[in-house]
């Protein structure tokens, strides 16, 4: 599964999704990577996750491209809308509290302890409301962009130069 | 985002993200600039009872792991035990053992995340450090990239161990009422032993590199010892037979702020003992000893308010069973006055004895017979009713208590988290730090810092959505005027 054998560049590529899966909304990048892995998890590594920021460093360490998908509450979009962040959208809290080890610290430290870190690396996040409340499902809004955060998924895969893998295929 | 600004000293609870741990800390200024009050505040987390009403009971060791990204093993192991009290059974030899493994390992890879990446850097680095290497990058220059593989290769190993025999890393799976799902293979000892082995060298690793750099240090200690970070509370801890630091068994044991025992009670009893406080500013309901009362956020043998985590349980304990960590915890006692310790920032030294433990723990456990026995289960048979399980969380004390009806379906949850335990210290301890570190209105990185090293050193964690979205800041710490006017904002 690790290993992209038909892939002409030979890199690894790995979708992470985080998120609590019974935290409502929250969960809307395991829905998506669930959705995902029918459809391209036997050419790509799709992976979920619902730890802190510094377990992913034991999820990303050997890998060449990742793509993380999670959901964001900016309060500025609409719910269901999906934001697009690098690396270096991040930069200006790099190393802000000594309580939290984000991704900028994970690649600063990955750089410091010559780790093979990814050379490609964004998110993909989906809007969704404010809400700290238990439940399984995914609200109407966001339900409904969930083939969207697929879709782009996929495309950014594709931008990767993995197109002979990742099928056109839309998921809606 | 709303900036949550008042103009009548009404606190708006307002969080602003969605990471694991983020909280807010309010710091309300008199006429002079100096603290009148200051509050700590996390979000809440709704309809926990409800989502879980109907569901099987032993669906709760997996459910409860969800709750939380940072100590999913704590929940699943209280949520276990709550399964044998449920249903009335009592796990084999083995599966205790497993369990207890497996739980150990857990909290010595925790334990050192918690020194080396989110505490430590506040006295590895230091406090008054800039604040761009006051976190793991930090620490790894101080104490070289050697190191810092090692510690990145040594939580890596036991995390492994962790997913082998607890079937998943971040949602564990193994356990059952009456026991375990997975036995442990002999063909696995020989690695096992080798990780217990490392697992020991590196705690002990671990304890010299904090007296070199922490100990050694004339004002890391004294800022240790310092009366801001000090409160004379009650201590709560699971301790053994013999009154000995346990992490995974035994009774709850509390003493008083002198050190002399006050309250022991198994885990059926929790309610008899402990009582929540209700605040208007706060969705934190703050445990008090039922006994003693509440009596306001205040110190002394008179207040109901106690502690949890790793000061605490070395408080609450005459001593530890594993000879390194036994020598290490006298050491502590005495370079720290005596037990009781009342320093909150001795958090940091008691978890790094705690690791020692840990690792011995493992040592003694993988080479038990009993281990690789393929008794891991006993049955229930018994009809459900009511079941609480406690465990010690790397955070402290965690209670886990069930009801159901007699075809085994929840109809009543209620959890008692360590960070919770700990609210009312840690909320006297924001306000006394404040008061002691903010003077004339001057507020500096610096000294937000060390006000907020006083939640720190408990390693609380108010994980509500396991969620970290990089980038975005677990803390907000807002600085008011007398009018309730906010002057300064600093965002983590």
């Amino acid at each position: 599964m690790n290993v992209f054998s038909q892939n002409p560049t030979n890199q690894k590529t790995l979708v992470i999704a985080v998120g609590n899966d019974i935290l409502g909304d929250d969960a809307v990048g395991l829905h998506a990577a669930r959705a995902l892995r029918s459809d391209i998890g036997a050419c790509i590594d799709i992976l979920e996750a619902s730890g802190t920021g510094f377990a992913l460093m034991d999820l990303m360490e050997g890998y060449d491209n990742v793509l993380l998908i999670d959901s964001i509450v900016t309060e500025n979009t609409r719910p269901g809308t999906i934001h697009q962040f690098t690396r270096a959208d991040f930069q200006d809290t790099v190393a802000s509290s000594p309580h939290y080890t984000g991704i900028p610290e994970l690649f600063q430290l990955a750089n410091q302890l010559n780790i093979p870190f990814p050379r490609n690396f964004l998110i993909l996040a989906m809007e969704i409301e404010k809400d700290f409340t238990f439940r399984e499902g995914l609200t109407e809004p966001v339900e409904k962009s969930l083939p969207d955060l697929t879709d782009k998924v996929k495309a950014i895969l594709r931008s990767w130069n993995l197109n002979q893998n990742v099928p056109h295929v839309s998921s809606d | 985002m709303t900036q949550g600004t008042t103009n009548n000293r009404r606190i708006t609870i307002d969080p602003i993200t969605r990471l694991e741990g983020h909280g807010k800390i309010d710091i309300f200024l008199d006429e002079n600039g100096s603290v009148e009050k200051a509050f700590y505040q996390i979000p809440e987390l709704r309809g926990f009872e409800v989502f879980c009403l109907g569901r099987p009971a032993e669906e709760m060791p997996q459910i409860t792991s969800r709750i939380c990204g940072v100590c999913p093993t704590a929940h699943h192991m209280a949520g276990t035990k709550a399964l044998d009290d449920l249903y009335k059974v009592t796990p084999p030899p083995a599966a205790k053992k497993i369990r207890e493994l497996i739980y150990n390992t857990f909290m010595l890879e925790d334990h050192a995340l918690h020194v080396y990446v989110l505490g430590g850097p506040d006295f590895i680095v230091g406090p008054d450090a800039p604040k761009e290497l006051r976190n793991i990058v930090g620490v790894i220059q101080k104490v070289g990239v050697d190191v810092g593989k090692k510690v990145i290769a040594m939580r890596r190993r036991l995390r492994a161990f962790i997913t082998y025999a607890g079937g998943k890393v971040i949602h564990p799976v193994f356990g059952l009422p009456g026991g375990v799902a997975k036995q442990i293979s002999s063909d696995e000892l020989p690695r096992l032993r080798e990780l217990a082995k490392d697992g020991l060298e590196f705690a002990r690793f671990t304890l010299d590199v904090f007296k070199d750099i922490v100990l050694k240090n004339e004002k890391y200690v004294d800022l240790i010892t310092s009366n801001i970070y000090t409160h004379k509370t009650y201590y709560m801890g699971l301790v053994d037979d013999n009154n000995k630091v346990n992490f995974y068994d035994g009774k709850m044991r509390v003493v008083d702020p002198d050190g002399n025992e006050a309250i022991t009670f198994p885990a059926r009893d929790y309610a008899d003992h402990i009582a929540e406080h209700v605040e208007p500013w706060s969705y934190v309901k703050f445990p008090y000893l039922k006994k003693i009362g509440w009596n306001g956020f205040t110190d002394g043998k008179g207040s109901g308010i106690f502690a949890v985590a790793p000061l605490a349980r070395l408080n609450a304990s005459d001593g530890i069973a594993t000879p390194e960590a036994q020598k290490a915890y006298e050491e502590f006692n005495e370079s720290l006055g005596g037990r009781p310790v009342h320093h909150t920032l001795a958090n940091h030294w008691a978890r790094v004895v705690e690791m020692i433990y840990a690792a011995e723990r493992m040592n003694e456990l993988v080479n038990d017979p009993d281990i690789t026995s393929k008794e891991i289960r006993v049955i229930p048979t018994e009809t459900p009713t009511t079941g609480v399980g406690m465990v010690e969380a790397p955070r402290g004390s965690l209670f886990h208590h069930y009801e159901t009806d007699e075809r085994g379906l929840i109809t009543k949850v209620n959890l008692i988290v360590a960070t919770q335990n700990n609210a009312g210290r840690i909320a006297m301890g924001i306000e006394k730090s404040a008061k002691g570190l903010i003077k004339n209105g001057n507020v500096s990185d610096g000294l937000l810092n060390k006000i907020e090293m006083t939640f720190r050193a408990y390693d609380p964690c108010n994980a509500c959505a396991t969620h970290s979205l990089p980038g975005q800041m677990p803390l907000r710490v807002c600085v008011r005027d007398k009018h309730g006017e906010l002057i300064e904002e600093i965002r983590r």
